[in-house]
């Protein structure tokens, strides 16, 4: 039955994308466009997958913090995630202050696995995803969870192995065991291009994409730790990633001894 | 003016030989004919002698004119291919970039109909030999025409491919305020081989009343004539694959609502 939901979800969601890029396509547009409006000649990697990813929307803040919180051990998370802090209510109504703005009108997420957590990313921060096979250029002396950089488009993108940067360290520690005790990088398939590129997450798979509603979301209202995470998508069960705060904190790590 | 799209989301059955012997008859038949490469392969842009990796005015240019909001004067994009009536609109490889450049921005689905629009005195039919991957150009060629072909290669792995297709072209039917004829087109069909014999029964039994009811024949001349860059149908009308495209000619325009556009008489049978 739960197989069946997610066949049908993947169904929906890609009807869903099919059904919106036809609809711009064919919508007609009563005033000429200007030269403004003209789109620069991209130089295209080549890829494994490209999403119908929309402009970003830039944040200042990602998430603000609107009320104090406390930690309720009943609820259910997603298996092996940390428990997220929540709101004082236990059925928080979603706060226009707490949901990010590319939220707000519904917004789709890209579900992917790392060492069998299920993560979200949102597509409006996704760029693209490649192939793991891209050449990765080890640089010495950096964090361990910073993997190399590789040339993205036009520019060099850093590349992070995802597992190390998230993952607890009890939970590394048992990624590396059921791999044999291989590095945690072994294995990685693909990598999510975010932030216009400049950075990659690297990831075991890719699943599906998933429309949500912003009330979909339990978001965080204090981000005190694992500034990463926005919040949980209860019913896919999943960590839905802030990627603008991940890429700060990969830069603030990158900037320690 | 008759407008038909020539579409496969699989490659190499037969679009690109489809739409020049259809463009052939038709000429010949004494219709104004103009041809689009909607393919950045430019397979037809090239069977006519031209460079798809050259800069000249083509589709992409209609393209260019839309994004920089200017007129889109599509009659001055044309080429003469050589072969009396046939004119052709070609390729470029930049258009594979389109896609990237455009995303899904209004309107630009529309650019081929709106330019198709403003050469109705100029032409009677239209082909357009359509990208074998679901985008901008393919959406541009299912919006404008109203019909259809879909070449289907007669072997089992076509089969699937159609599928797809068929979603596809279900797809843009809601965005449409017309209904789309389709027709399916075995093509490549080899009567010595089990596969092609079972491939046409299935593609009949699976798709009822959308298959037209001939095939056309693996013919090795066909490779000749685009070498020579003339439609199989001007060069040897007696070709086996001439035939067949003269039998489906005359089929499309008895049977389907393009019919009643020229003569039947006038159209070559070789």
């Amino acid at each position: 039955m739960d197989k069946l939901r997610a066949e049908s979800g993947t169904l929906f969601a890609q009807e869903m994308a099919l059904s919106a890029y036809l609809e711009g396509l064919l919508t007609p547009v009563t005033a000429e466009l200007g030269p403004a409006s003209a789109v620069p000649l991209p130089a295209p990697l080549p890829s494994v997958g490209k999403l119908p990813v929309e402009p970003t929307v830039r944040q200042e803040t990602a998430l603000k913090v609107v009320h104090p919180v406390r930690r309720d051990p009943a609820e259910t998370v997603p298996t092996g995630l940390p428990i997220i802090d929540e709101p004082e209510s236990l059925t928080p109504k979603v706060s226009d202050n707490v949901v990010p703005a590319w939220a707000s009108d519904g917004f789709e997420c890209l579900l992917f696995y790392v060492g069998g957590l299920k993560l979200a990313v949102p597509l409006v921060k996704l760029t693209r995803i490649v192939a793991c096979g891209e050449r990765i250029t080890k640089t010495p002396g950096r964090a361990p969870w910073f993997m190399g950089i590789m040339r993205f488009d036009d520019h060099q993108a850093g590349v992070v192995d995802t597992a190390k940067l998230v993952f607890p360290r009890d939970r590394l520690s048992r990624r590396v065991e059921e791999m044999g005790n291989a590095d945690s990088a072994e294995g990685y398939s693909r990598i999510l291009m975010v932030e216009d590129g400049r950075w990659g997450l690297c990831c075991d798979r890719v699943d599906t994409v998933v429309s949500l509603s912003a009330d979909a979301v339990r978001w965080r209202t204090e981000k005190t730790t694992r500034r990463w995470l926005a919040g949980t998508v209860t019913e896919q069960m999943c960590a839905l990633l802030d990627v603008e705060s991940l890429t700060g904190e990969i830069e603030a790590r990158g900037k320690e001894p | 003016m008759n407008i038909v799209a020539v579409a496969n989301q699989k490659g190499g059955v037969g679009k690109t030989t489809t739409t020049v012997s259809l463009g052939g008859l038709l000429a010949q038949a004494g219709e104004r004919v103009l041809l689009l490469d909607l393919d950045p392969h430019g397979s037809l842009t090239s069977y006519f002698g031209f460079n798809p990796e050259g800069e000249g005015a083509g589709v992409y240019t209609l393209f260019q004119r839309r994004a920089q909001g200017e007129a889109l004067n599509p009659g001055g994009v044309a080429s003469l291919t050589g072969v009396d009536g046939l004119s052709l609109i070609c390729a470029s490889t930049a258009m594979a970039t389109l896609d990237r450049q455009l995303g899904a921005r209004e309107g630009m689905g529309l650019v081929v109909a709106e330019s198709l629009a403003q050469l109705r005195a100029q032409y009677s039919w239209v082909l357009m030999d359509c990208p074998p991957m679901l985008g901008v150009l393919m959406v541009n060629a299912l919006a404008a025409c109203q019909h259809l072909l879909v070449p289907v290669q007669t072997e089992f792995l076509a089969l699937k491919g159609l599928e797809r297709m068929l979603r596809t072209v279900s797809m843009v039917q809601r965005s449409r305020t017309r209904a789309l004829d389709v027709t399916l087109i075995p093509t490549l069909f080899d009567r010595r081989t089990r596969a092609s014999i079972d491939t046409l029964r299935q593609l009949r039994e699976d798709h009822t009343g959308m298959v037209w009811p001939g095939v056309i024949p693996v013919d090795t001349q066909f490779r000749e004539a685009s070498r020579a860059g003339q439609p199989l149908t001007t060069m040897r009308p007696s070709a086996r694959g001439s035939k067949a495209y003269a039998q489906l000619l005359e089929w499309l325009l008895a049977e389907t609502p393009l019919g009643g556009a020229i003569p039947l008489r006038e159209v070559s049978r070789g």
